[in-house]
């Protein structure tokens, strides 16, 4: 274990390296929630209701779940699939080393300091909304962190899915931007799920960005048996993960990169 | 006309290149054209609530958001890409190559991925366009033209901004993040200008005219004519200021032309 963790933290000396280009990126949060903050203000201020949701309700979810959809790596990392086509997979299985573990805690080393620099251009912004945004209370915030490390680790198990999929199918890259519209609709970034009809409200994917975001808003209802699906969600998507890396490493031939 | 000769040239070329992997260019086209429906159903859920945003009724945003997913689509077909391709152009020292050619280089950079079979994902959006109006009623044949010049001209504002952040590689090289925060305020052009506050408006109106790209022509489709003239001159403005700034560019930069990547 101690090797990943050594992964790990290279990668977080690397990403600080780049960390002003990261904190920049933080306008893909920034500037989205502007929008539905103008938006719903307007709509707000006239004869408008949305659910359960106020004007302050609102504005927090998008803020939890806009944070979430820029910090959790639902993608993994395109390195996963070059490596793949490319053979230099080759170099990780030739070692007593994981190739999907390396992945796990380089990410991971990334996405610490991606939390970090995204967060911090927010605290103006809260600052600035503070009469909309309603700050957690410890146990919710206790919540909320269980479900973002269910969110964290399902969304990572369904990057590794996309990118092990090179496999059989070549680079995945011209899926890419469908998957991202599934899962910001389904999962609750573009309009919150319980806004939908019904059915979308017992797909997986509203544990990417939805349950987190009510979680850290303390929304949640029956939290022990979201906590039990949540876990049943990563043990079933983690079991197909298995399947496709087994498989998909049975029938692979390279050349060694 | 050579120049245009050229940029169709140009586009056969790659739309060649294109096909040779067909699967992933489909899925790819769809994810492109999926944010505009996407859209069409977030605006379907809130006016299934309200009746208007402001003054503004449920056609007039159909039309605002079929005319920036056309304005949207149209630049990612024609333009992605090129004005953010200077910064490696620059880093490598390869920019030579475009300004021995007999066009504008410019010109040269913006259209250099243009891609013909990518104007397929203006499909949704036109579609979404023609819904609000047939919604709106109320149409004139002329509101129509100048609406289309409006587009045509909102679509060159767009991209002559970021060729005029391109230039911006010249001096500093690495620009791309710039290219993406511009990606992310177009995110805003979505919206009625006016949920926005006047400063705000303003700000996005005349400095980084997201507002003003796909506002104004839903405008100009209301009989507001009047914001045509003002569209025409930010776009005379952004070339004179292109055609300023290239040159003083070309002098910062150095180069041996010698890089092969």
């Amino acid at each position: 274990m101690r090797k990943y963790i050594k992964t790990m933290l290279i990668e977080i000396k690397l990403v600080f390296n780049y960390r002003f280009s990261v904190m920049w990126n933080s306008t893909m949060l920034v500037v989205p929630l502007l929008g539905y903050t103008f938006l719903f203000k307007k709509l707000f201020s006239q004869d408008f209701s949305f659910g359960d949701y106020e004007l302050n309700t609102i504005f927090t979810y998008y803020f939890w779940a806009l944070f979430l959809y820029t910090i959790v790596p639902a993608y993994a990392w395109s390195d996963m699939a070059d490596n793949i086509e490319s053979g230099s997979i080759c170099y990780f299985l030739s070692k007593p080393y994981s190739f999907l573990l390396h992945y796990y805690f380089q990410i991971l080393g990334a996405s610490i300091l991606w939390i970090i620099l995204n967060f911090l251009p927010l605290i103006p912004f809260i600052l600035f909304f503070h009469k909309l945004f309603i700050f957690p209370n410890l146990k919710d915030l206790l919540i909320g962190i269980l479900f973002f490390i269910i969110s964290y680790n399902l969304a990572l198990i369904f990057g590794f899915i996309l990118q092990l999929t090179t496999f059989y199918i070549g680079k995945p890259y011209g899926y890419f931007s469908i998957y991202g519209w599934i899962i910001g609709l389904l999962g609750g970034e573009i309009i919150p799920v319980d806004i939908l009809p019904k059915f979308f409200n017992h797909l997986p994917f509203r544990f990417l960005y939805f349950i987190p975001s009510k979680g850290f808003m303390g929304k949640l209802e029956n939290i022990h048996i979201l906590i039990l699906e949540g876990f049943l969600y990563i043990i079933i998507f983690g079991f197909i993960l298995y399947l496709l890396w087994k498989n998909g490493l049975k029938k692979y031939t390279t050349f060694g990169g | 006309m050579r120049i245009l000769r050229y940029i169709f040239k140009l586009f056969i070329l790659n739309l060649k290149k294109e096909s040779f992997f067909r699967s992933s260019f489909i899925m790819d086209l769809i994810g492109n054209i999926s944010w505009v429906l996407i859209y069409f159903l977030f605006f379907k859920i809130i006016f299934s609530n309200v009746k208007s945003i402001g003054d503004w009724n449920e056609s007039l945003i159909y039309i605002l958001l079929g005319s920036s997913g056309i304005i949207f689509s149209l630049f990612s077909a024609l333009c992605n890409y090129g004005a953010g391709s200077i910064s490696s152009l620059v880093r490598n020292g390869t920019i030579e190559i475009f300004l021995l050619k007999p066009v504008p280089a410019p010109l040269f950079i913006l259209f250099r991925f243009a891609s013909i079979s990518h104007l397929l994902s203006l499909i949704p959006p036109s579609i979404i366009f023609i819904y609000g109006v047939s919604n709106y009623g109320n149409f004139h044949i002329l509101n129509f033209i100048l609406y289309l010049i409006s587009i045509f001209i909102s679509f060159f504002i767009y991209s002559l901004l970021h060729l005029l952040f391109g230039l911006l590689a010249f001096k500093f090289v690495e620009v791309t993040p710039l290219f993406f925060i511009l990606g992310d305020f177009a995110d805003l052009g979505k919206y009625p200008y006016l949920i926005f506050p006047k400063a705000l408006q303003l700000f996005f109106f005349y400095i980084i005219p997201i507002l003003l790209i796909t506002n104004f022509p839903v405008l100009v489709y209301t009989g507001k004519y009047y914001f045509l003239i003002l569209q025409m001159l930010v776009l005379f403005i952004l070339i004179l200021l292109i055609y300023i700034l290239f040159p003083i560019g070309r002098k910062i930069y150095q180069g041996t032309g010698t890089y092969k990547g």
